[in-house]
């Protein structure tokens, strides 16, 4: 229950239904002030107006039966109630002696209407027995209050005219609000429902269930989330294939130096070799794979670090082209061996800021590879040039090339091109895609072009250090 | 402890600046006329020659004012006030407070000179005091009394409650209410004419119905004996060697008779006037609305003077 009252939908319900009543309430406090203010008001300036005009006929003296028949007379024909007193007593003139009689006017009114002010009422008058509206005109001769003109209008009627009116107002705000209510809570189901839908979607994607996909019903913020969703299931999706497949590329990657090694061992430990000669060649086949496995543990935990946050950079200033130079010197001996050419162009201008070790990780995956797949007589181009804030090293081989289709692909984890040669060649099939990250950690970025049969063009492209760093 | 003591002589010291507030000092054989103010409670005095000479701005509610034989202590009362407040004229100052409690509408000094008479709305008594402000009897008489009239001769007093539709006559020796008799309610202003056996008794009416006569009753059996004509509100009436005067609020009118009772002469005065009294050979009148005092000739009924005075001149307290 106490959830039903902190959801979403019944927040957004209270809002919007308390908003319509602050509105509703709103609307009558303003009807309320615009009867006081401009009913009301207009009501007692008519009302001075009239009882000023009637005034104006007083000439002073005793107040003569004349002039009480005329505004008698007047009374007649008007719609509101006025008449003349001049009975002391009721304009309070025996005041200071506490008389126990209930006068027409106060002693403040009096008071007022000596001083020549004219007096405004407004509210339930006892006299009358009913709510009046009135004005009040002094008729003063030398000073003396010899009477007034009390005219009045009774807003009775006005008042059961805006009761009955309340009554009607308050049925249709009733209906107002029960329609107003249904109509809320019905769209807001139906606004609300696709939120739901997500919710129990998510319920399904965090049960394993990544195949679902919700339907895109509106294009407002709850559609974009929806569609949102769905993208981050599709990726969840992926992801999650992607990792079946790696575990899978591992165990088979593991399995098949394992099995070469389990074999020649149980060979030799079976007594099936024949002689010391293929003893020794066993041996080295297990050695052989045993390398290839201590290659591939080690490229696995270096994606792994890769991956994780941890990982960091030791970075220093490097001077580019000299670095390349002293790892290049490495592969003279076997350059002799496959007799292959290597030309070099390296700007010596760049300095990047990068892992030495790192670095020297990405260039020996490059030349490996270069090395590796470029036929005996081939040859090797090594360009190193800068650009605006970053440097270019190109490295082309004359080798065997990428097949279009697989080039795509070849930077990605244990793929490889042809996979019953590499796994002779004893790489892991993670080499370009642990380059790949390396290069991405230091804010560069790699491609590679190839044609097969022609050739491959590795491209790294690293951030240099601004001039003045250097100067 | 110390901020105790700081404290109680700040309270002493002001209550001390409190009593010895001062007013204008008002010498003793100086003759005036003061009207008491009870719209703004102030005394104004206005001296032999109709000049106002000195405002006593006084801060209790007070509505009457008494003058005392040693015609320099005056007694201001209220119906709202706790004490009647001692003030003497030729100090300027209060000098004593009378702890008699709510209700005092009136005072009256009586001819001994001694015995001060309190009339007491809010148990409908009539207290007598000494001058020293001690209560010596309580009489209880009508409801809301009101005015009080002492007849020297038969040594009685006539209390008109006006809340009630009765008189009621004390005897002054036994301090009891010897006689009762029938007036009409909302009865005020009297006049007591012994040697012609006359109470003069106006009003202003009942209900919304207005008094336009006075009544005369016989003062020794309280026999009704004339009804005069005097419109509208006759309210109070004295008697010189010009004749006598009747004030009728209502109409703010100055009626003169002649001994027999006939109209001498009438003038309109005033706003709406409670007051008047005998002052040398004139007849003051006070306006209440109007805040001003009327110098009458006596003879001629006609308005020597008008002195503005302070708001509401309700009554005339004189000293000759």
């Amino acid at each position: 229950m106490s959830n039903k009252w902190s959801s979403l939908s019944f927040k957004l319900w209270l809002t919007i239904i308390t908003a319509i009543i602050l509105s509703v309430l709103f609307a009558y406090s303003l009807s309320q002030y615009y009867y006081k203010n401009l009913y009301v008001e207009k009501l007692k300036t008519d009302l001075v107006n009239e009882a000023s005009l009637l005034g104006a006929d007083y000439f002073g003296g005793e107040i003569s039966d004349e002039f009480k028949q005329q505004v008698e007379w007047f009374n007649s024909k008007s719609d509101s109630e006025v008449f003349v007193v001049n009975n002391p007593r009721e304009l309070s003139a025996c005041l200071p002696f506490e008389i126990n009689y209930d006068t027409l006017i106060s002693a403040e009114e009096r008071q007022m209407l000596l001083d020549g002010k004219v007096v405004e009422k407004e509210g339930y008058e006892k006299r009358f027995e009913k709510n009046i509206v009135a004005a009040i005109i002094p008729l003063i001769d030398e000073d003396r209050l010899e009477g007034i003109i009390y005219t009045y209008i009774p807003v009775d009627s006005i008042t059961d005219l805006l009761k009955e009116f309340a009554a009607k107002w308050m049925a249709a705000v009733l209906l107002f609000l029960i329609v107003s209510i249904l109509l809320t809570t019905k769209w807001l189901k139906k606004l609300v429902s696709p939120i739901k839908e997500i919710e129990t979607a998510a319920h399904r994607v965090s049960e394993g269930d990544y195949d679902i996909q919700i339907q895109v019903k509106s294009h407002d913020e709850i559609g974009n989330l929806a569609h949102a969703f769905n993208e981050m299931a599709k990726s969840i999706h992926l992801e999650e294939e992607r990792k079946k497949e790696f575990l899978e590329n591992v165990a088979h990657e593991l399995r098949t130096p394992l099995s070469y090694v389990k074999g020649y061992t149980q060979a030799i430990l079976d007594g099936v070799v024949k002689n010391e000669e293929e003893e020794q060649k066993y041996l080295q086949l297990i050695s052989r794979e045993a390398f290839r496995l201590q290659r591939l543990v080690g490229d696995l935990m270096d994606l792994s670090k890769l991956d994780s946050d941890q990982f960091t950079l030791n970075k220093t200033p490097i001077a580019y082209a000299q670095f390349i130079e002293d790892v290049l010197a490495k592969y003279e001996p076997i350059l002799k061996e496959k007799q292959l050419g290597l030309q070099l162009e390296l700007d010596p201008d760049p300095i990047i800021l990068g892992d030495e070790g790192r670095i020297e990780q990405i260039l020996h995956n490059v030349f490996d590879n270069a090395v590796k797949y470029t036929n005996p007589d081939g040859f090797i181009k090594i360009t190193l040039r800068q650009h605006k804030g970053d440097c270019e090293l190109i490295v082309t081989d004359t080798g065997n090339g990428i097949p279009a289709a697989d080039l795509p692909y070849v930077m990605n984890r244990f793929y490889r091109v042809n996979k019953a040669r590499s796994r002779f060649d004893g790489g892991s099939g993670l080499g370009l895609s642990i380059v790949k990250k390396l290069v991405e950690l230091q804010n560069g970025k790699i491609e590679i072009e190839s044609r097969e049969h022609t050739g491959t063009k590795v491209s790294i492209v690293l951030p240099t250090i601004k001039e003045d760093w250097t100067s | 402890m110390k901020w105790g003591v700081a404290l109680l002589f700040a309270v002493i010291l002001l209550c001390g600046c409190n009593r010895s507030d001062t007013y204008t000092k008002i010498n003793k054989d100086k003759s005036f006329l003061a009207t008491v103010n009870i719209k703004d409670t102030s005394l104004t005095f206005i001296d032999e020659n109709y000049q106002p000479f000195a405002n006593w701005d006084i801060s209790e509610p007070f509505t009457g004012a008494l003058l005392l034989a040693d015609k320099d202590t005056i007694l201001l009362y209220g119906k709202e006030m706790e004490k009647i407040q001692v003030f003497s004229l030729s100090a300027g100052k209060q000098i004593d407070s009378w702890e008699i409690g709510k209700g005092i509408v009136n005072m009256l000094l009586l001819h001994d000179g001694k015995s001060i008479v309190a009339v007491n709305q809010s148990n409908h008594s009539i207290y007598f005091l000494n001058d020293k402000g001690e209560e010596q009897d309580i009489v209880k008489v009508g409801k809301s009394p009101l005015t009080v009239l002492q007849g020297e001769k038969a040594n009685r007093l006539y209390v008109i409650n006006f809340g009630d539709t009765k008189c009621s006559v004390i005897n002054l020796e036994t301090k009891k209410v010897d006689m009762e008799f029938p007036i009409h309610s909302s009865s005020t202003g009297t006049l007591l004419r012994e040697e012609k056996d006359e109470v003069w008794i106006g009003g202003h009416g009942d209900g919304d119905q207005v008094e336009e006569n006075l009544y005369i009753y016989s003062a020794k059996t309280g026999e009704l004996k004339e009804k005069l004509k005097a419109p509208t509100m006759p309210i109070k009436f004295i008697e010189n060697a010009e004749g006598i005067f009747i004030l009728s609020h209502g109409t703010s009118s100055l009626y003169k008779l002649n001994d027999q009772y006939e109209e001498v002469k009438s003038k309109v005065v005033g706003v709406n006037p409670f007051e008047m009294a005998n002052f040398k050979q004139d007849v003051i009148v006070a306006g209440y609305d109007s805040d001003e005092v009327y110098v009458m000739d006596a003879e001629t009924v006609e308005v020597k003077k008008t002195i503005k005075v302070g708001q509401g001149p309700f009554q005339l307290m004189l000293r000759e």
